[in-house]
Parts: structure tokens; sequence; C-alpha cells
């Protein structure tokens, strides 16, 4: 009997009723995440990744939002749990990173105050051991002058090391778990793969898993090791990451990755933008989510919502599409 | 610059009304009571004393203090009058004297609010001193100085209201104007050449008119709250005109025995200033969501 | 042409100034001689719009006697209409700012001695009916915010709509009718000073500093539930929450800071508001402050008094203002971290 998963996602399906109708931001995804391991999950804004994130994590309000489906981390189970049960978990078991790191700073109370507050949840750590491991946090994470920079407030720090502080709370209690939205989003490109490999090193020195929600392909080319493709609220394609980028078999991820400027070094390819608009979570066909928009798609694809398949003997490549790009003998031919 | 390109982008209002439709929510159960109170008060003071021959200052030494009853249907006073028709002979005064006052005052104060911020420089300094001089008397104060000194009469008392009022619309106009100049669609104006009057009624106007139209039911709403304040200071319209306010403050003496003569002019006085607020609330909401000026 | 680049909306300008130093070294001395002349034409309003309406104040006072050609140009002359009315002001301005305001002619007593006595109580009015204010409303707005769009919400919103529509002297009379006339709790009218005992003096001014409470209570509610809603569903709010931070150290601690500003600005604005509902609530329950010493002026025809006392009503109100501003300019560097946030999330 292998150990039970780190992270066990089972047929999740989050709706929020909006005047417009019901909203279902994620339908059905099922997912699994093993200790240390690095989960990516790309797909286009309005896709879900972040519904999907905030459920995983227990944030959604519960009065707002419809969720059915399991989620287990460690094996029990976080949407039944209740309230001081999810307490338990937030900080300690798991933690989030956002998209917008000033937004995601208490703007008026001081960084080292913000990070020393979530050390505390620690048992048997007082106010100074905390502002004391604050600072090293800080440290940690790569902001000079450290205990200079604790006594700032959000506001007096560049965007990286917004993001850096954000991060240095994240792990302030060592957690099992990061769920990272888009964390490098809101920062220029330089800035960017300094923070993801940042992320990459302490979760390799912690063995904390990482789930690192994206819309950059190159993003997860480097920096996990099993990627989900969200269309529409599904998970369309899943994949080790070398398998693919090797065989990337749904029509969608395809897309994506032509979309990608000069993905292979030497092509000169031009990046191909995926026509139409993502699709309208109120208005969806009957069949294929990306069938709308897919240059590939014939008349089926149109009637039936394609099951996620296993590509060939590799069974832990699945992909959901009728009309899947063929064989990886023939991929080559198709990136054209 | 060539001349033909005078004509304005049609893009900006096209789309902003386009936005505005959609999202046009219904009427919730308070704005349809809001409106019908205004409207049933509208029409019952000028029909109701016709229909019931109902007379405000007509004496009944027989019926003092009266209960409501087939002949007053809202009881009456310490003399013997009808409640029902001095509050409807009320609901004349404050509805004049507060529409009226509050249209002047937007009549009056929009162009140089507008003026203001479209022109900038010693124009604003000029104008925005002004306001700022004004708007150091509190507004009752200032309504009850100037209403005791021109005396007390209708139109005295709305001219010191719509005095009183009038900063109000000139800022309000002017911070307005001044958001909307930050936006794209007036500025290609200006650059394509057109003068200075046509963008103001063209683009300006049309989409600062939401905000400010909002912004006048609450200033309707003070001004009948004023209106009340003066009179029952005694010091609105002279007598014998009963008003709201007169009735409330005459009505004081009886309040451990008949406080049915204060509650009739205060219900009337409460549900007209509520109906104007709660009107203004969503006439406001409609402006921003319509993505027009935002804040106040 | 400049007009695009100036700053949109006169919060943006309140919050600006950051340091004591700087305040002074920019602007400072601009807003300084602004306020001046704003004062100064508060001044020549006040006492031309006295002077100068129709109505000649010696027969106004003198009534029936103004027939006598004689009295009344003593009157006149006592008081000063027969000299120019630029002798006039600067006569009147200058023994203002010596503290010397004249005297009523109903009653004798100078003008300064009346304003000393009745400024505090209003003062007094004022201070309680802010705190009044506060207190239920920022409770008030947090329970709302809080549970934004359910039940809870929906009736606050509706009983703060409803005082926000009830002009403060019908509030008095409810409330005169309820605690007095019919529970015999409190006075309805009539001031006790403090040395009638704690009980009694407040006792003669909490009724009417809840009907003055009345409509800054809806106002306060209604700006700290928007702040504080907004606050909520900000992401610091949500990392937070990840962190394991308790919902009461959230409510309490994270998120009221960043949704006070408003609040301090609308209360501050607040004051000169009071002072001028002051004018009816005192009149109501009897008590004499500035309020109801102005109305029994105005009713007299003591023009001097009104004269005098408008003055000191308006510059209080301009000065409260002023310094609400320029504590702002003080207190921001704290708070300015918080607008920043706020802007650019
Ligand atoms: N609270 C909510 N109420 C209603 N609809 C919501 C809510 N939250 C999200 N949605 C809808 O769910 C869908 C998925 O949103 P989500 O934020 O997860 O997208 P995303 O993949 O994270 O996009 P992005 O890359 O822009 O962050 C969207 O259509 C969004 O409108
Ligand atoms: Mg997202």
């Amino acid at each position: 009997m292998p150990e039970t998963p780190l992270l066990q996602i089972e047929d999740l399906v989050v709706e929020f009723p909006t005047r417009g109708g019901l909203v279902r931001a994620v339908d059905g995804v099922s997912l699994t995440l093993g200790r240390g391991e690095r989960l990516g999950i790309v797909g286009e804004s309005g896709s879900g990744k972040s519904v999907l994130g905030r459920t995983v994590m227990g944030l959604n309000d519960r009065a707002r939002a419809r969720i059915s489906g399991r989620v287990l981390f460690e094996g029990k189970d976080v949407l039944g749990a209740s309230a001081q049960e999810r307490r338990e978990l937030w900080g300690r078991q798991i933690s989030m990173i956002f998209q917008d790191p000033l937004s995601a700073l208490h703007p008026i109370t001081p960084i080292g105050a913000q990070i020393a507050e979530a050390v505390r949840r620690l048992p048997d750590v007082d106010k100074a051991q905390a502002a004391e491991r604050a600072v090293e946090l800080l440290d940690m994470v790569g902001i000079p002058d450290a205990r200079r920079r604790a006594r700032q407030r959000a506001h007096e720090f560049s965007g990286g090391m917004r993001q850096r502080a954000l991060i240095a709370m994240a792990i302030a209690c060592k957690p099992k778990l990061i769920i990272a939205d888009e964390p490098t989003t809101a920062l220029d490109v330089t800035v960017q793969a300094k923070i993801l490999d940042l992320l990459d090193e302490l979760c390799t020195e912690l063995s904390i898993g990482s789930v690192l929600i994206t819309h950059d392909m190159g993003v997860v080319a480097q920096h996990t090791d099993r990627v989900a493709v969200m269309y529409g609220g599904q998970v369309v394609e899943t994949a080790p990451v070398a398998g693919l980028f090797a065989a990337p078999t749904m029509r969608y991820t395809r897309a994506l990755l032509a979309a990608i400027p000069q993905m292979a070094p030497g092509r000169r390819s031009l990046p191909v933008p995926i026509g139409g608009t993502p699709p309208n979570p109120l208005e969806r066909g009957a069949g294929c989510r990306f069938a709308p928009r897919c240059t590939f798609a014939e008349d089926d694809c149109h009637q039936a919502i394609p099951e996620l398949l296993a590509l060939a003997d590799a069974t832990d490549h699945r992909y959901r599409c009728w009309h899947p790009a063929a064989v990886p003998a023939e991929t080559e031919a198709g990136a054209r | 610059m060539t001349t033909e390109l005078t004509a304005p982008p049609a893009v900006p209002s096209g789309s902003r009304r386009r936005g505005r439709a959609s999202r046009r929510r219904s009427w919730t159960w308070m704005e349809i009571l809001s409106a019908t109170w205004l409207v049933l008060l509208v029409f019952g003071m000028f029909l109701l004393p016709l229909i019931l021959h109902l007379d405000a200052l007509e004496f009944d030494a027989k019926a003092r203090f009266a209960g409501p009853s087939a002949e007053y249907l809202l009881g009456t006073d310490n003399y013997g009058r009808d409640l029902l028709a001095r509050a409807l002979s009320g609901a004349k005064v404050s509805l004049f004297i507060g529409l009226g006052s509050t249209f002047l005052a937007l009549v009056i104060g929009v162009p140089i609010g507008t003026a203001a911020a479209y022109f900038g420089g010693w124009v604003d300094a000029v104008i925005s001193f002004v306001t700022d001089v004004i708007l150091g008397f509190p507004g009752l104060v200032l309504a009850l100085v100037l209403t005791a000194f021109l005396g007390a009469s209708k139109t005295n008392v709305m001219i010191a209201i719509t005095a009183q009022a009038i900063p109000a619309f000139v800022r309000m106009a002017r911070s307005q104007t001044l958001a909307l100049m930050n936006r794209d669609f007036v500025e290609a104006s200006k650059v394509l050449g057109t003068r200075p009057h046509s963008i103001i009624a063209r683009d300006l106007f049309p989409n600062i008119a939401d905000t400010i139209l909002a912004f006048a039911f609450v200033a309707a709403g003070r001004a009948i709250i004023i209106e009340g304040g003066l009179s029952f200071l005694g010091m609105g319209l002279p007598l014998p005109q009963p008003t709201w306010g007169v009735m409330i403050n005459e009505g004081r003496q009886y309040l451990n025995t008949d406080p049915h003569l204060i509650l009739v002019p205060s219900v009337f006085l409460m549900l007209s200033i509520l109906s104007f607020n709660v009107l203004a609330d969503r006439l406001r909401a409609d402006a921003t969501t319509d993505g027009g000026g935002k804040g106040a | 042409m400049n007009a695009t680049t100036r700053e949109t909306t006169a919060p943006v300008d309140r919050r600006a100034p950051a340091r004591w130093s700087r305040v002074l070294r920019s602007r400072g001395w601009l807003k300084l001689i602004r306020l001046l002349a704003v004062l100064f034409m508060i001044s020549v309003l006040t006492f031309l719009s006295l002077q100068l309406l129709p109505g000649d104040p010696a027969r106004v006072i003198l009534g029936d006697q103004a027939n006598d050609p004689a009295t009344l140009a003593a009157m006149r002359h006592e008081l000063g209409l027969d000299q120019g009315i630029l002798a006039r002001y600067l006569d009147w301005i200058g023994g203002a700012l010596s503290g010397d305001l004249g005297s009523s002619y109903v009653t004798k007593e100078t003008v300064s001695s009346m304003i000393s006595s009745r400024l505090p109580i209003t003062l007094e009015l004022v201070i309680l009916s802010q705190l009044i204010a506060l207190v239920l409303a920022i409770p008030a707005g947090i329970v709302a915010a809080i549970n934004k769009g359910r039940g809870a919400d929906h009736a606050i919103g509706l009983w703060v709509f409803g005082v926000l529509s009830t002009p403060n002297f019908v509030i008095g009379v409810i409330l005169i009718w309820i605690f007095a006339v019919t529970l015999g709790w409190l006075p309805a009218n009539g001031y006790q000073p403090w040395s009638e005992g704690v009980g009694a003096h407040l006792g003669s001014v909490i009724l009417a500093s809840i009907s003055l409470a009345a409509a800054p209570f809806a106002l306060y509610q209604r700006v700290l539930r928007a702040d504080y809603a907004e606050t909520l569903g900000r992401d610091f709010i949500d990392v937070a929450r990840a962190k394991g931070i308790s919902p009461l150290r959230i409510v309490f601690r994270h998120a009221i800071r960043p949704s006070i500003l408003g609040l301090l600005t609308v209360t501050g604005l607040t004051v000169g508001v009071l002072i001028g509902s002051t004018v009816v609530v005192e009149n109501l329950f009897g008590l004499p402050g500035l309020g109801a010493g102005l109305v029994s002026a105005v009713q007299n025809r003591d023009y001097i008094v009104v004269q005098g006392m408008t003055l000191v009503i308006a510059c209080s109100f301009v000065l409260i203002n002023t310094l609400v501003d320029f504590l702002y300019g003080v207190v921001d560097p704290r708070l300015r971290g918080a607008t920043a946030g706020n802007r650019e999330g």
C-alpha cells in the first residue's frame, strides 16, 4: 500500500450563483500531488485556476460558493473541516502566495511584524523570538539589511522584495504545501526568474510540496515536475513536464505551446496566438470546451465532452480530446 | 490640423449607453414605495383638498384634538383644524421650496463648477475661493440669517435655501468635471480641435448628468430639512400658512396628551425625505455602475 | 489646459502634505494666506449682509418710536449708521479682533460675554454627540460590512437610512416623547449646569446630544461600512486568513486600521455641520448655547448680536475644518501607506 499522497483532489466542482446564472468555475477536477512534488497548473485567464487554488486552501466563502467533490490533505478532508480545524491547517500545513504582493501585504503593519505574526502560530514562540525569527526569514529569502527592512511597511518595498517577504511569511511555519497563485505575474521578467528560483530552492530544502499556478508555459517547463492544463474549468491534459512538452496531445495544449515565442532554440517560428476569446462560463455548449476555438474541431467535438484518456501506455499522461494531435512521431510535423 | 477632423469621436458615448442599458437593475420595493409616495403626495396635495373640500385654516371649536374620523381623516389640532388639510398644505410649501431651490441651485451651481474645472487657472481659483467662503457658514445658519433679514416670504425662504445649496453643486460639478477631463474621450475632443463650449455641451454635461441628478435628490431632501428647521424655529413662511415644521413646533406643547398633532407632520416629513434619499441612492448606484464619474 | 494634470478630487489634495516641515515649506504659507483671506471675506459678508439688506436697523429696533425723527437720528448715530460703510466695517472688525463685538440691544449684555457663556454648552453638545455617533457607528458599520448583502446588513442599512432621513428636531421630539413624557426619566427641557450635579447636568444635555448624533451616526456607519467591506475584500485579509490568524483578530486588528481614514475625514468635516445643527436642537431642548442665542437674537432683530455670533460660528467652522486638514498632514505618514495600498490595489 503506497503512502497517502500529500494532496488529493477528487471530482471537485465549484459553482457561484450570480445574477446571470450559475457560474461553474471548476468543473470536475481530479488531481494528486505527492510529498515535495511540484505541480504546475496552467491555463488562460478565467479558466478557474485561482478558484481551484482557493478551494483547495478552503478560503472560499462557504455561503457564496457551492462546492462538491473532495479535497484531501494527507488523507484528511479539507472541505468538510470545521473553521477551527481549517485554521489549524492554514499557515502550519498549507500556505498560499498571492499574485499581487502589494495588496497581499498589510498596508500599515510593518513587514517584520506581519511575518512574526505568522511565526507565532508555532507553539511556544514568544513575541521577541517571533520578531527575531522574522528577521532571519527575511534574510533567508534574500532581503539585504533585513533587520532594518523588517521595520518598514509594504509601500517602502520594491515589487520583488514584497514577493520575497510574502514567501518568507508562507514558509514561516515550514508548511508541507505551498499554493502559489501567479506569484510573479506582477513582477518584471528578471525578477520573476529569481523569485521562482528562490521558491524552488526553499521548497526543496524544506521539502515543501508546491502548486504553482501560472499562465506561462515557460515557467511551467522550468519550475514544476508535473503539469495540469486547465480550460473552461476542466483539466484538459495532465502529464509530467517532460512528457507534456514531448507529446502535447490535447489541441489546446498545443495551441498554448505554439503561442510561446521560440520554445525550441534555433527554430525561428513566430508565436501563433490562439484565436477567439476565452469561453464565457455562462455560455458553454455540450461538447468539448475548446471546440469553438479549435482549428481542428469537427462535428462530433460539439456533441459531447471527451473523457480524460490515458495517452498510449503512459498512465500518468492523460488528455481530453476527440481528435488529439496524433502519436508523438507526428508531433514534429504537426508543430511545423 | 484639418477642419474635417472636428467631428467628435463617436465611440465613448455610444459604448457607454450600451453599458448602461445592460446593467440596469430592476426596482426594489423600497424604491417603488418611495416613488409612489412622492407621486401620491403631489397628486394628493392638489386634488384631495378639492375632492374632500379640505380647509387648512378653518377652526372647529367642537372638534379640538379630535382623533381620526370620517370628517377629519387624520384628526384635528388644538384649534380643531384638519390635520390632513394642514399636512397637505405644508406639502405644497415643502415640495415647492425643496424642489424649487434645488433646481435653482443646480442651474446656477453646475455651470459655475464646470467652468471652474474646465478653465482652471484663476477662474477656478476665484470660484473655489468664493465657494469656500460661502461654505464657511453652516447651511441652516446662512438660511436663517438670510430669511430673517430678507423678510419671511415664500420667495425669500427659497432664495435663502438656494443660496446655501449652490456651493455644494459647484463643488460637485467641479470635481466631476475634473475627473472626467482626465478621461480619454474629452482629451480626444480637445486634440481634434473642438471648441470649449461644444466639448462641455456634448461630452461633459451628458456624462456628469447622472451623478448630478443623484445629488440633486439628496439636495432636495436637505432643502426640505432646512425649510422644516426654519419653520420649526418660527423663521419660515409667515403664519397662518401651515408647514410641517410649524405643525411640529405648535404640537410640542400638547405632546403629553395628544402626540398625533406631531405624529402627522413628522410622518409626512420623514417619508418625503426618505423617498428623496432612497431615489438618490438608486440614481447614484446607476451612475457609478455606468462607469460615469466615480466618487462624490 | 493644465486643468487635466491637476489632482482630480479634493480628498487627494487633503492627504498630500507629509510632515510639519514640508507642510510649512511648500504649500503651508499659501494655505495660511488663503485661510486668512477666507476669514476676511466671511467677516465682510457677515457685516455687509446685515448692513445692506433692506430695512433700516434703527427703525427695526425702535419699532413704533421710529416715527420720531430725533429719536431715529439718535439711534442711527448710536448704531454708527451715520458713518460711511467702510468706517463702520473697520470699527466693527477692529473691535472684533480685540474681543469687543459690541453689545446687545435687548439685554445690553456684551456680545463677547454672551458668547463666552454660551460657547461651552455648544461645544459640549458637539463633542458628546460626536462620541455617541462614533461609539454607535463603528460597531454598526463593522457588523454590516462583515455581513454585507445579508440580513443583518439590510436591517442595519434600513435603520440607518431612516435615521439619515429624519431631521434632528423630529428625532428630538420623539426622544422627548419617549424619555421625558412617557417614561419620565429625563427632563424635556432646560439646562442644568455642572454645579447642579453631574447626573442632573448630563441628564439635561443627553437627549439633545442624541438628536444631534443621529445624522452623523448614519453618515459614519455608511462610510465605515463601505470602506471596511472594501478592506475585507483585499488580498491581505485573505493572506491573514491563510496564515491562520483568528477571525476576531482579523476583524479588530487587520481590517480596522486601513478602513478608518475615510471615517476620520468625515468626522472632522461633520464638526462644522454639527455647529449648524445646534441652532435647532438647542432651541428645542431649551439649552442656552450659541445656536439658541443666535435664534433669539434673530427673532429680536438684535443685529449686533447676530453679526457677532454669525462671525464666531462661521470662523470656528472654517478654523475647525482647517485644523482637521492640517492634522491629516501630520498624521499622514502613518496612514499614507494605507491609502497608497488602497489606491494601487
Ligand atoms: N466569487 C465569484 N463569483 C462568481 N464568479 C466567480 C467568482 N470567482 C471566480 N468566478 C468566475 O470563475 C471563473 C474562473 O475564475 P478564476 O479567477 O479562477 O480564473 P483564473 O484562471 O485564475 O484567471 P486569471 O489568470 O485571470 O487569474 C471566472 O469566469 C470568474 O468570473
Ligand atoms: Mg487567477
